[in-house]
C-alpha cells in the first residue's frame, strides 16, 4: 500500500498526516483542552478572507458545502488570481505604509509567476534604473537618501528587528550599538537616487526617479552631519567641537571584519543568509493567518522577550526555506493545521496557546472587497477608514453610499429569487453576509418579516453585526 | 525611535526637572498655561513660501509688501483680511527644521516626530494626542475631525484617529436621520439581537467591547445634533460669500473654515483643514495670488468670526506647513518661476488660546535664508502646543509593543508666545 494510500485510510479523503505545526502547539497546550474544529461554513469564511481578502460568494458556498473538502480548497484559492492581489498588498505592507500602485502592480506580478520571496526580497535591495521599468526601486526610492530610514525599515520587514533603537544607543533590548545600525546602513551608502531629466514634453521618463549603484562608497561618518534629501534646503545638524567624526564600513551584524566596498548585492546576500529572514516571514504569516505571531513584538526577533513556541518558529522557518522560499507553501502548511482551523470559542485561555481561533476584525479592504461582492457593485475602501475607527463605524451605520448597496443587495436578491419576499430571501442574505444559513431561532424572529423594508433592514443588522466585522 | 531618548539618559538627569525649574520663574501666575479649550489647525500641505506670505523680503520676494494692524509688521499684499487681524496673530518667523521632503517634513510639523519609516514605528498625530488627553469626549460629535487630511493615532488607537469628512462636500457622510428614527430603532434591534447571539457563542472576553462601544457613539452621532453642526449650508449667504464658498469656484479651504468654526461651536474640539496648492516649484509668480486669497478669506473671516463670537481665547488657531521655499530671487526653471524646497527657515502663525496677540517671534536674513534670531524647530513649536493646551510633556505613552514613551523628546516651549 502506498503512503498516500495509508494516509488517505488513516485521515479520510482530501486530508493528510498531522504536520510539525500541531505537534508544537498541542505540546504547549498542557491541560488547556482546544476548541472542537470550525463548522465548513467558518472554515471557508475565514479561508477566503485571509486567502483572497473577501467573504466567499453564496454560489462558491453552496458548491463547497455541497462536497466539502479542505485540502481541494486551500490549494484551489492559493492558484486563484485573488490569492495575488491580497497578498502582495501583505509584502507592500512589509516596507511601506503607504500606497504604491507599480511596487504593488510588480509585487502582485512576481507572486503570479510563483517567484520565491528570497529573489523578491533580493530586488527590492539590489535594484536599479528608472521606476518606470523597474518598479522594484520604488521601494528605496520611498527611503534614499535618508540611510537609517533604509536601515530601519529592512530590519523590521526582512529581519523582524527592529534595529532604530541602535541608531543613537546601545539598545539593551537587542544588544546593537549604533556601529551596528550604521555598519548596515553603509552598505546602502552607495545606492543614489536620482530624478530623470525630461527631454520632451512627451517624454514618458520626464520626471520621473530612479536609483543607481555608485562604484565607491560603502562607508558613512559620524556623527551624520548632512540631511541629504532629493531636494537639499536644510540646516546641517551642527557637530560639538569636541566631537570627532568616525568612519564607518559596511559590516555585517556579528561579523568579525567590515565587508570590503559593500555594496546592496553583499547586503543581500547576508540577509537572505541570516536565520532571521526566513524566521521573520514564517513569524508575519502566522501572525496573519492566527491573530498573533509566535515572536511578539512581531519586530522583537533575537529581542528579550522571547517566541511562545520557539520550536515552531524553527520548523516553520525550515520548512519555509527548504521549500525554496515558497510563499504558499507556507500558508498552505498553517491553514491546513488543526490549529487553524479550530473554533473561536473562547474558554478563556491564554491566546498565546492558540487553544481556539483568534477573533480578527476585518481590515478596510476585507470589509470593501466583501460588500462589493455582497452588493454587486464596487465600494471606496476610503470610504471606511481603519478597522475599528469611529469613521468606519460611523460610516457603515449610515453612509448615504452603505444605505445604497442595502439598497442594490436587496434589490438583487429579489431579482434572483422573484415573489413576494420570503424566507428564502432572507436566507440568501445570511449566506452571503455571514456564509451561513440563519439558525432556527433566527428563522423563527424572521417569519414574520414580509416587506422589502424587512429585507433591507436585516441586510443593513448583519453587515453590522460583529460576526460580518470579525474574521473569526 | 530617534536618538533623542539617549541623550536623556547620557545626561542622567531627569528632563522633567530641568523642564520645570527653567519654566517655573519665567511664567508664574502668567503662563497662561492650559488655556485653549479647542483647536483648528490649518494644514498649508506642500510647503508655502514665507517669502510670499508672512516674511516678505525687499528684491527677493515676488509679491509686494502691504501694512498689517500691527505697526511695521508688512506682509503680503495678497493677505489683506489677515493684515487687518494680525494684531491677533503671533508669527514666528524663525522656524527652522531638518526634513525637506514632503512626507518625513510632514510628518515631523504634525506629530513633533520624525518617527520610524514604518507604520508600527509612527507616532501620534496632534489631534490624535488631544483625543486621547480629552477622552471621553462628546457622546454626539466626533472629538477630532479632519476636513481633506486628518493625522493618524498611531499607537493611542483608532478611535483617537481623525474622523474625515470630505473637504468639497463635509455632509456627503450625514443624513438626517429624524423621519428614519422608527427604522432605526427596528434596525438596532435586530443588530443587538444579533451581536448578543454572537457573543454567546463566541465568548470573546473583552475583543469586541471597544467595537460595541464605537458603535454606541456612532449611532448617538447620527442624531440632528450632528447633522446641524455638519450643515454649512444654513449659515448665511454674507458669511459664506466672506469665506470664499460662494460663486462658480467656491473654495473648498473656504468651506473648511467655516466649517471648523460651526464645529468648534457644537462641541467638537479639534478641526484640521487642509489647503493644498503650496508645492510652487513653477509658476510662482502666477499661483501665489489665487492660493493666498483663499487662504486669505477662509482664515482672515475665521479669525474674525472667532473674535466676534468671543471664541478666539480659547480656540488656538494653527497656521503651519511642512517648510518654506528657497530664498532669494526666485530662479527660473524651464523658464518659469519657482522656488524649491526650503526647510532652514520659515513662517508659522497661531492666533488664539492664550496666545500672545500682534507679536513677531523670530527673524530672517535679508533674503529669507537663514534664521538669525530665536530659533524655533518642529519640537519646539510642538512643546508649544503642549503648554497651550495644558498637557504635560513628560507624560508616557505605551506603544503597541509595550514601551512606554514620551512624545515630545527634545522640544522647549518658545515663551514669547505666551508672556
Amino acid at each position: 500500500m502506498t503512503l498516500l494510500a495509508v494516509t488517505a485510510l488513516l485521515f479520510g479523503a482530501g486530508q493528510e498526516a498531522p504536520s510539525f505545526v500541531d505537534r508544537h502547539v498541542e505540546a504547549r497546550l498542557g491541560a488547556v483542552k482546544p476548541a472542537g474544529p470550525c463548522d465548513e461554513g467558518e472554515f471557508l469564511r475565514r479561508l477566503a478572507l485571509d486567502l483572497t481578502g473577501v467573504v466567499p460568494k453564496v454560489e462558491d458556498l453552496k458548491t463547497y458545502l455541497a462536497r466539502p473538502d479542505r485540502t481541494k480548497e486551500v490549494d484551489k484559492l492559493l492558484a486563484s488570481d485573488g490569492f495575488d492581489a491580497w497578498w502582495a498588498r501583505f509584502l507592500i505592507e512589509l516596507v511601506t505604509p503607504a500606497d504604491d500602485a507599480d511596487l504593488y502592480g510588480w509585487l502582485k506580478g512576481e507572486l503570479k509567476r510563483r517567484r520565491p520571496y528570497q529573489a523578491l526580497v533580493r530586488d527590492l535591495i539590489t535594484a536599479e534604473g528608472n521606476s518606470l521599468d523597474t518598479p522594484a526601486v520604488n521601494f528605496l526610492l520611498r527611503y534614499l537618501p535618508r540611510l537609517q530610514d533604509v536601515t530601519g525599515v529592512v530590519g523590521t520587514a526582512f529581519l523582524g528587528t527592529n534595529l532604530r533603537c541602535a541608531e543613537c544607543h546601545r539598545d539593551p533590548s537587542s544588544a546593537l550599538a549604533p556601529q551596528d545600525f550604521w555598519g548596515l546602513a553603509a552598505f546602502f551608502a552607495r545606492a543614489r537616487s536620482y530624478r530623470a531629466t525630461a527631454i520632451g514634453e512627451d517624454d514618458p521618463y520626464a520626471r520621473t526617479f530612479g536609483v543607481v549603484e555608485q562604484r565607491r562608497g560603502g562607508w558613512v561618518c559620524l556623527p551624520k552631519t548632512d540631511s541629504r534629501n532629493n531636494f537639499g534646503g536644510c540646516e546641517p545638524v551642527p557637530v560639538p567641537p569636541d566631537v570627532k567624526p568616525v568612519w564607518v564600513e559596511a559590516r555585517w551584524l556579528g561579523a568579525a571584519k567590515p565587508t570590503v566596498n559593500g555594496g546592496r548585492q553583499e547586503f543581500a546576500d547576508f540577509l537572505v543568509a541570516d536565520p532571521r529572514f526566513a524566521r521573520n516571514l514564517v513569524n508575519r504569516v502566522w501572525a496573519r493567518l492566527m491573530g498573533r505571531g509566535l515572536q511578539e513584538p512581531l519586530d522583537g526577533l533575537g529581542g528579550k522577550i522571547k517566541p511562545s513556541h520557539p520550536e515552531l518558529l524553527e520548523d516553520l522557518a525550515g520548512h519555509f526555506v527548504k521549500t525554496g522560499y515558497d510563499l504558499r507553501a507556507t500558508i498552505r502548511l498553517i491553514v491546513l493545521s488543526k490549529a487553524y482551523q479550530r473554533s473561536c470559542r473562547s474558554d478563556g485561555s491564554d491566546p498565546r496557546l492558540f487553544a481556539h481561533a483568534a477573533l480578527r476584525p476585518l481590515s478596510a479592504e476585507q470589509m470593501a472587497a466583501s460588500l462589493a461582492q455582497i452588493a454587486g457593485r464596487p465600494v471606496p475602501s476610503a470610504l471606511f477608514g481603519p478597522a475599528q475607527s469611529l469613521r468606519q463605524v460611523h460610516a457603515m451605520l449610515q453612509h448615504p453610499d452603505v444605505e445604497g448597496l442595502i439598497q442594490a443587495g436587496a434589490e438583487r436578491v429579489l431579482k434572483d429569487l422573484p415573489g413576494p419576499v420570503a424566507q428564502g430571501h432572507f436566507e440568501y442574505v445570511y449566506l452571503s453576509v455571514l456564509s451561513r444559513p440563519p439558525s432556527e431561532p433566527e428563522r423563527k424572529e424572521l417569519s414574520g418579516k414580509t416587506t422589502p423594508e424587512d429585507l433591507r433592514d436585516v441586510f443593513w443588522a448583519l453587515i453590522n453585526s460583529l460576526e460580518f466585522k470579525y474574521n473569526h | 525611535m530617534s536618538c533623542t531618548c539617549t541623550r536623556r539618559s547620557f545626561l542622567g538627569m531627569s528632563a522633567g526637572a530641568v523642564f520645570a525649574s527653567r519654566l517655573a520663574p519665567l511664567f508664574g501666575q502668567e503662563s497662561r498655561f492650559g488655556r485653549a479649550k479647542n483647536c483648528i489647525f490649518l494644514y498649508m500641505s506642500g510647503g508655502p513660501s514665507h517669502l510670499e506670505t508672512w516674511d516678505h523680503k525687499e528684491g527677493s520676494s515676488c509679491v509686494k509688501a502691504i501694512d498689517t494692524a500691527v505697526r511695521g509688521v508688512r506682509i503680503s499684499e495678497h493677505l489683506p483680511r489677515l493684515a487687518k487681524v494680525t494684531d491677533r496673530l503671533s508669527i514666528v518667523r524663525s522656524m527652522t527644521s531638518t526634513e525637506a521632503d514632503h512626507a518625513p517634513a510632514a510628518t515631523l510639523m504634525l506629530t513633533g516626530n520624525g518617527g520610524g519609516a514604518s507604520a508600527a514605528q509612527a507616532f501620534p498625530a496632534f489631534g490624535a494626542v488631544c483625543s486621547k488627553e480629552w477622552s471621553p469626549g462628546s457622546a454626539a460629535l466626533p472629538t477630532y475631525v479632519g476636513v481633506g487630511s486628518g493625522g493618524g493615532p498611531a499607537f493611542l488607537g483608532n478611535e483617537h484617529g481623525a474622523f474625515m469628512v470630505d473637504l468639497s462636500d463635509p455632509l456627503s457622510i450625514l443624513r438626517p436621520r429624524e423621519e428614519d428614527q422608527p427604522r432605526l430603532t427596528t434596525r438596532l434591534g435586530l443588530l443587538k439581537a444579533a451581536d448578543d447571539d454572537f457573543v454567546r457563542r463566541t465568548n470573546p472576553t473583552t475583543v469586541t467591547d471597544d467595537e460595541r462601544k464605537a458603535v454606541h457613539r456612532a449611532v448617538e452621532m447620527m442624531g440632528p445634533k450632528a447633522y446641524k453642526a455638519f450643515d454649512v449650508s444654513q449659515e448665511n449667504e454674507r458669511v459664506r460669500a466672506a469665506y470664499g464658498d460662494a460663486g462658480d469656484t467656491p473654495s473648498a479651504f473656504g468651506r473648511g473654515c467655516l466649517l471648523a468654526r460651526r464645529l468648534v461651536e457644537h462641541g467638537v474640539r479639534f478641526v484640521e483643514v487642509i489647503l493644498d496648492k503650496w508645492d510652487m516649484h513653477y509658476d510662482i509668480d502666477q499661483l501665489i495670488g489665487p492660493a493666498s486669497e483663499e487662504l486669505d478669506a477662509g482664515m482672515g473671516t475665521l479669525i474674525q468670526e472667532l473674535t466676534d463670537r468671543r471664541l478666539l481665547d480659547e480656540t488656538l488657531v494653527v497656521w503651519m506647513g511642512e517648510f518654506g521655499r528657497t530664498p532669494g530671487p526666485p530662479p527660473r526653471f524651464q523658464g518659469k518661476l519657482g522656488r524649491d524646497h526650503w526647510a532652514k527657515a520659515f513662517s508659522l502663525v497661531l492666533a488664539g488660546g492664550g496666545v500672545a496677540r500682534g507679536r513677531v517671534i523670530g527673524a530672517t536674513d535679508a533674503i529669507g535664508a537663514h534664521v538669525t534670531d530665536r530659533p524655533v524647530t518642529p519640537q519646539d513649536f510642538h512643546a508649544s502646543l503642549y503648554h497651550a493646551f495644558g498637557f504635560d510633556l513628560n507624560k508616557k505613552y505605551m506603544t503597541l509593543d509595550g514601551r512606554p514613551v514620551k512624545l515630545i523628546e527634545k522640544g522647549s516651549v518658545v515663551k514669547e508666545l505666551f508672556a
